[in-house]
């Protein structure tokens, strides 16, 4: 280990802060790591701190000095991502929070060493923001939009729009073990994260009266971590009553609005009010359900100890960027593509040389 | 499937007792007697309510009030048709907007009648007389939008010799408002969403004529940003002299029949007799008293068609001020649609 390297000093302070937190990934510096190795190949820390020899010639990741970032206001995971990943590069950081806030990002800031270069902003500045050279921005395609026209010069503009994830069982998969992990991801973060699944999609019909029932059961267990707060209740009800409207069959978790396991007289995915109500669907050809979602689906979980090759080819096909295990839906590694891109390198710029000049 | 509330032509008993009832002095207790009756055709007819009720095991005949029963979730008229006819024999089918992956939803009427008279009569009684007015429209024309509820209210409303200053994607032809609001001798009546009555005071600045009047359905959706009233208010303000007083807006929906108007000076909405707004406590589903927050749930015995009793997600209480009391609206109720990371910037 370099005890000179400042970004493995900022790398180790960050990790102290962050390790734990749930959803980001963040357990040890090993973490960092891998993640430079696989965004930087061959290289990893060390393409961001001199220049390294390639095939092209020398290069040299330069790190944004400054990154103004515009929070959405569900959770606060991406958001502590992304002053993880902005401390390690050790790049001056804002924040746009959103209207209602973000208590726990808030509060986290607030206990950062100075350090971190962390700011927080309660009004958007869009000269403030058209002076740094990254913006990472998480909003709807609209808001992402009217950034964009506001952005002035070349700085890099990440964005992290609308998605959705999913749950896909196997056929035979409808078994209560499977159900309580589907459940876990479904709990996870009251399921308000665009990795929170918002439907299981079952290759085979038969299993979906099974597993609906068993999920339902598995929901259970995780009734108080998803007791609505009183701004949903309104879309909870609507959620249920809408469902009895339909003719869907409807099992109720809790016997007030919250958990609610649907299963739809005519299948189709739309996302829930989250709090654990969530879609069963037979899905023996899961494409006409995919295909209005093709491009805002984020992960894809699935029920089964491997990746059948028939779902790779589906989950590459429908650009899925991400398929994991049921049950780690919420806790991707650090090193995950978020929205199928990488995190460090999206931000980075490079100084090179052509291969006939090397550096003397 | 046919009940004497409604017929497609607009024929039969209590298709008649409704038209009729469409007046500003229907009584409380008409209307409680009409909504009962209204609501038991419903859940016999229109499947998504008779599946409802079934489901919730409410029995209509045990339902001693219009109250008793439950309202649909306006977001139903996505799942399919919300109708007690064949919905192929539609008069007209208004539409709203769809999202990613999620449907427009769908009001289908089998008779205008209902909709037009119900829009006539609360328009003429809460509106001031724009007899004189040049009317000024900031939405498409009907012939353009055919399933737009708002192009058909408008529709209705305007004179021939309206000029109509909106594409069917809703951008707005700048020469043609600024040449419809130079009438020197004329007040204009400007209509648009919020949206569009925004775009054209910031891009196209005009000071109307005194006696002016704005006449604002609401929406901000699409928008870069969305502005609070009082921001939006100062913006007509500057960019065509209008005062709160002379700005009304319209509350109503898709899925209803009909609509609650406010003047801007108060900006509480009043109802027709006929439309009966409850603001209910979303965790009891208790009514609010005045001047606490509850969720909009609304009956419409215009909607004879389809289910009078619409629930949203709008979040309002009543006020009084020194013209009565109204309804307060607050937007949407906090956490209507979770997006993952994807809610819009403020």
């Amino acid at each position: 280990m370099n005890d000179s390297s400042p970004l493995l000093r900022r790398a180790t302070a960050a990790v102290d802060c962050f390790r734990g937190r749930p959803g980001t990934g963040i357990h040890s510096l090993d973490d960092v790591l891998r993640l430079l190795d696989l965004e930087f190949p061959g290289h990893g820390r060390l393409a961001l701190e001199q220049p390294v020899s390639t095939a092209g010639g020398w290069r040299q990741a330069l790190a944004p000095r400054s990154i103004y970032h515009v929070l959405a206001s569900n959770l606060s995971v991406s958001a502590e991502v992304s002053l993880f990943l902005g401390w390690i590069l050790g790049a001056r950081l804002y924040f746009k929070l959103p209207a209602s806030g973000l208590p726990d990002f808030q509060d986290l800031v607030h206990r950062l060493p100075a350090d971190a270069a962390a700011s927080l902003l309660t009004t958007h500045d869009p000269v403030l923001m058209n002076t740094c050279d990254a913006i990472v921005a998480f909003g709807s395609d609209e808001s992402i939009a009217a950034l964009r026209a506001q952005i002035r010069g070349c700085p890099r503009f990440l964005t992290y729009g609308s998605k959705i994830s999913l749950l896909w069982l196997p056929p035979g998969g409808a078994s209560p073990d499977q159900a309580a992990l589907a459940a876990a991801d479904v709990a996870a973060f009251q399921q308000l994260g665009c990795l929170s699944p918002q439907a299981c999609l079952c290759a085979d019909p038969a299993d979906a009266p099974v597993f609906a029932a068993a999920l339902a059961t598995a929901l259970r267990a995780h009734a108080a971590l998803l007791q609505p707060p009183p701004a949903l209740l309104p879309a909870l009800q609507e959620f249920r009553l809408r469902a009895h409207a339909r003719g869907d069959q409807v099992w109720e978790v809790t016997p007030e609005p919250g958990p609610t396991v649907i299963l739809p007289a005519q299948p189709r995915i739309e996302p829930g009010p989250g709090c654990g109500c969530i879609a069963v669907l037979p899905a023996p050809d899961p494409a006409p359900l995919l295909e209005p979602w093709r491009g805002h689906i984020s992960t894809l979980s699935i029920a089964s100890p491997s990746i059948p090759s028939s779902l790779w080819s589906l989950a590459t096909h429908w650009r899925i960027p991400r398929l994991c295990p049921a049950g780690q839906a919420q806790n991707p590694p650090l090193h995950w593509l978020h929205d199928g891109r990488p995190r460090l390198a999206d931000l980075v710029s490079w100084t090179a040389a052509d291969p006939a000049l090397p550096i003397s | 499937m046919q009940h004497p509330f409604f017929q497609p032509d607009g024929r039969g008993s209590g298709a008649a007792r409704l038209l009729q009832a469409l007046r500003m002095d229907l009584s409380r207790s008409e209307f409680d007697a009409l909504a009962l009756d209204l609501l038991r055709q419903q859940a016999a007819t229109v499947p998504p309510y008779t599946r409802l009720l079934r489901a919730l095991a409410i029995d209509p005949a045990r339902c001693a009030s219009w109250t008793d029963f439950p309202a649909l979730p306006a977001s139903a008229f996505r799942d399919g048709p919300v109708c007690g006819f064949d919905p192929a024999q539609a008069a007209a089918v208004f539409e709203t907007s769809g999202t990613t992956g999620r449907h427009s939803g769908r009001h289908y009427l089998a008779s205008t009648l209902f909709y037009e008279a119900a829009l006539r009569t609360a328009f003429h009684a809460f509106m001031p007389p724009l007899g004189r007015h040049a009317w000024v429209m900031l939405v498409p024309h009907p012939s353009l939008r055919p399933h737009s509820s708002l192009a058909y209210m408008l529709g209705c409303l305007a004179p021939p010799d309206a000029a109509w200053c909106c594409s069917a994607d809703y951008h707005i032809d700048g020469a043609r408002l600024r040449a419809a609001c130079r009438t020197p001798s004329r007040p204009v009546a400007l209509f648009g969403t919020s949206f569009a009555l925004a775009d054209a005071a910031e891009a196209h600045p005009t000071r109307l004529p005194p006696g002016s009047i704005a006449f604002d359905t609401g929406g901000m959706k699409g928008r870069r940003r969305q502005l609070a009233r009082d921001e939006f208010l100062a913006l007509l303000h500057s960019a065509f002299g209008l005062s709160p007083a002379s700005i009304w807006n319209e509350y109503g929906m898709t899925e209803w029949s009909s609509q609650g108007y406010a003047c801007m000076d108060d900006g509480l909405h009043r109802f027709p007799p006929w439309l009966r707004i409850r603001v209910l406590d979303p965790a009891t589903g208790r009514e609010c008293p005045p001047g606490t927050q509850g969720i909009v749930h609304a009956c419409d015995l215009a909607n004879a068609g389809s289910v009078a009793a619409v629930a949203t997600r709008d979040a309002a209480r009543w006020e009084s001020s020194a013209r009565g009391p109204g309804l307060r609206l607050l937007g949407r109720w906090d956490g209507a649609e979770p997006r993952g990371c994807s809610l819009p910037y403020e």
